[in-house]
């Protein structure tokens, strides 16, 4: 009980972002997963049912990652700054990972969110463009690790 | 070859299947977000359980009451060579 009360107090935002950082890899492994087995015809499900699953794991992937970023922002101890958060290898706090961490979060916003937008972009183009987001999702992945 | 419906009948059908396949879908965004939020809050309460660095809690309790056990110890025995009072007076300060 007294471990949930600190937690409570001076590390709340710090274990919100660490949870919300196992939600988001979560929900991408699913939605990487679901969307490479819809890809190569491997499910032989109802298609409309598993791309309204995609989506949702998708999105709420990044409504997971936003709150594993902002949530840093209301940390004492590391207290970063909006850049930070933001820009790749600029956290001066274990640069590298927190780097790939960002290179893959903006990753899979951008690729995630590029659905809504393939008819501008070309269904054929977005395509192309879609399936980097596996290795968006590698890259999160080994940010977890490190 | 079995006969078609009527056009009303088929817009009913149509309209039935439409509002069918919008139920399903909103059920799985629901068992979606559900998922994602019980992952959220399992997560949260484990690493709030185990301390928000991993498991370290335990191991520092463990580690500064070994510490203090060795220290008392290491006093204990030094004011072995003193007399009995003194040794006692440093073992309790200690604890």
């Amino acid at each position: 009980m007294s471990t949930l009360a600190i937690a409570l107090g001076e590390h709340f935002f710090w274990i919100t972002s660490r949870a919300a950082g196992v939600a988001a890899l979560l929900a991408s492994s699913a939605a990487v997963t679901l969307g490479l087995l819809m890809g190569g015809r491997m499910l032989k499900g109802r298609l409309p049912d598993l791309r309204v699953t995609h989506e949702a794991l998708s999105l709420a992937t990044i409504a997971a990652l936003l709150v594993h970023a902002l949530a840093l922002l209301g940390d004492g101890y590391l207290s970063p700054s909006l850049a930070d958060i933001t820009i790749p290898f600029v956290s001066s706090s274990a640069r590298f990972w927190t780097g790939l961490g960002i290179v893959a979060g903006w990753g899979l916003i951008i690729l995630g969110v590029s659905y809504y937008a393939r008819a501008r972009i070309g269904v054929a183009r977005w395509r192309r463009l879609h399936r980097f987001t596996a290795l968006a999702w590698i890259l999160g992945v080994v940010h977890g690790i490190g | 070859m079995p006969p078609s419906p009527p056009p009303a009948d088929r817009a009913a059908l149509g309209r039935e299947k439409l509002a069918a396949r919008a139920h399903r879908a909103s059920s799985l965004r629901r068992r979606v977000v559900a998922g994602a939020l019980a992952s959220f809050a399992l997560a949260w309460g484990v690493i709030a359980f185990n301390g928000p660095m991993g498991v370290t809690t335990d191991t520092t309790t463990t580690a500064s009451t070994q510490a203090a056990t060795s220290s008392t110890e290491d006093a204990t025995t030094e004011d072995s060579t003193t007399d009995d009072s003194s040794a006692a007076e440093v073992t309790t300060a200690q604890l």
